[in-house]
């Protein structure tokens, strides 16, 4: 049983004929089911939280990456089984999508209807979840599990500062919990010197990161651009999310210990991958 | 498990890095291998291989399977393999190695102990036994 949530920039005129040719798309692979279209005015939580409640097996989001990042938040704080799909529509960036091998729009629906379903490790930046990256910059100090702290050099230099989780790496066990890498690299100081070398980066494995600044800080959670108030917590977690995705990059699959369960009814030579 | 260092002490997966133009403060400890090129205070643990860049600058205590330093390091170093001393690194602190080899032009001020396995043990209280015998008079074949 399919639910479709749309975001809001789908009730846009510009983009009702690629809506259209979705609908249709889902109507013939005979994956169609309830949409739910998202207004300034409905709350995301309880949409989904009655979907839920209906017995949806499977939640689609339906829009940019703000808004399956919404969706993946929110189902992530359920625990329950549902899986979640993605079909990148409407203006804005669709990199989620991209690092899952999921095509934009109509195309989207064939890789639902094989339903490669895979389950994805999240991290957790504050009270929101997050699926590959979160980024900042700024004159920042980084403490890592408490342990030492990372600063610029000189002091007054800038920062920028990228926190990477392997959504595909599984879990040891149940109490060890797999790392994040944290990458540091100082920004140039000035015009002048952007003939430069690039400045070697700094990495660092750990459970969590606090980031420090003295003003609020503009993050990019997953390509998508929040501001928040330091001190920001970045953690690995054990909480898993069922997705799916479409054909995986060799290098992504060769870091993969099982092999995927296609769907017995359709095969990846159907469409060509 | 153990990777050997490839020529100037690099080597690959390096688990933590700290490049020019970051400084570390506080306990960098790490079951994988350690590079540093930039400010380290504290101390610095490693169950690996630590290599110590040209221009880096270490004040901390530091723990290692075997090292590599080029840059400045002021602090204690202990070493449970090999230490290498290049012809541009200054160590100021006491050294616990099994063994070290030291560049032309590598500078070195504090206290150095070379760590000896159990054979080496074994050999040196054997050789002190003999030794105390031969002077009571005694032949030992």
């Amino acid at each position: 049983m399919y639910s479709y949530l749309y975001s809001e920039k789908l009730s846009h005129s510009s983009v009702h004929r690629a809506v259209a040719a979705i609908e249709t798309r889902l109507h013939d692979l005979d994956i169609a089911g309830n949409i739910c279209r998202l207004t300034p005015t409905k709350n995301l939580r309880e949409v989904i939280q009655q979907e839920l409640h209906r017995g949806v097996k499977t939640i689609v989001a339906v829009g940019e990456d703000s808004f399956v990042e919404r969706v993946v938040t929110v189902l992530a704080t359920y625990r329950n089984n549902a899986i979640l799909g993605i079909i990148p529509a409407a203006s804005g960036t669709h990199d989620i999508a991209q690092s899952l091998s999921i095509p934009f729009g109509v195309d989207a629906c064939n890789i639902l209807s094989y339903r490669m379903v895979r389950t994805l490790r999240l991290g957790k930046v504050n009270n929101r979840f997050f699926l590959s990256s979160v980024e900042c910059s700024g004159m920042l100090s980084v403490s890592c599990n408490g342990a030492f702290t990372v600063t610029a050099t000189p002091p007054n230099k800038m920062l920028r500062v990228r926190v990477t989780n392997n959504p595909y790496e599984e879990l040891r066990s149940a109490t060890s919990v797999p790392p994040l890498k944290l990458w540091v690299n100082p920004t140039r100081s000035s015009r002048l010197s952007l003939t430069a070398k690039d400045p070697q980066e700094s990495f660092f494995l750990s459970q969590s990161f606090s980031v420090n600044a003295e003003d609020r800080l503009s993050i990019t959670i997953d390509d998508h651009g929040v501001t928040v108030s330091p001190p920001l917590l970045i953690e690995s977690s054990s909480v898993t999310l069922k997705m799916i995705t479409g054909a995986l990059r060799p290098s992504v699959r060769a870091t993969l210990s099982r092999p995927p369960t296609p769907n017995k009814h359709s095969s990846p030579e159907q469409y060509g991958w | 498990m153990f990777q050997k260092p490839q020529q100037n002490g690099y080597i690959k997966d390096v688990e933590t890095m700290i490049a020019p133009g970051v400084r570390v403060e506080g306990e960098v400890s790490s079951q994988g291998n350690i590079t540093v090129e930039g400010e380290v205070h504290g101390s610095i643990k490693t169950d690996l291989h630590l290599r110590v860049g040209k221009d880096a600058k270490i004040s901390a205590n530091v723990r290692a399977q075997t090292a590599y330093v080029s840059g400045h390091v002021q602090g204690n170093l202990k070493v449970k393999d090999k230490l290498e001393v290049t012809e541009s690194a200054t160590i100021i602190g006491d050294i616990e190695t099994k063994t070290i080899v030291v560049a032309e032009g590598g500078v070195i001020h504090g206290k150095l102990t070379m760590l000896t396995d159990a054979k080496t043990k074994e050999l040196k209280t054997t050789f002190q036994k003999t030794e105390s015998k031969a002077l009571d008079g005694v032949v030992v074949e």
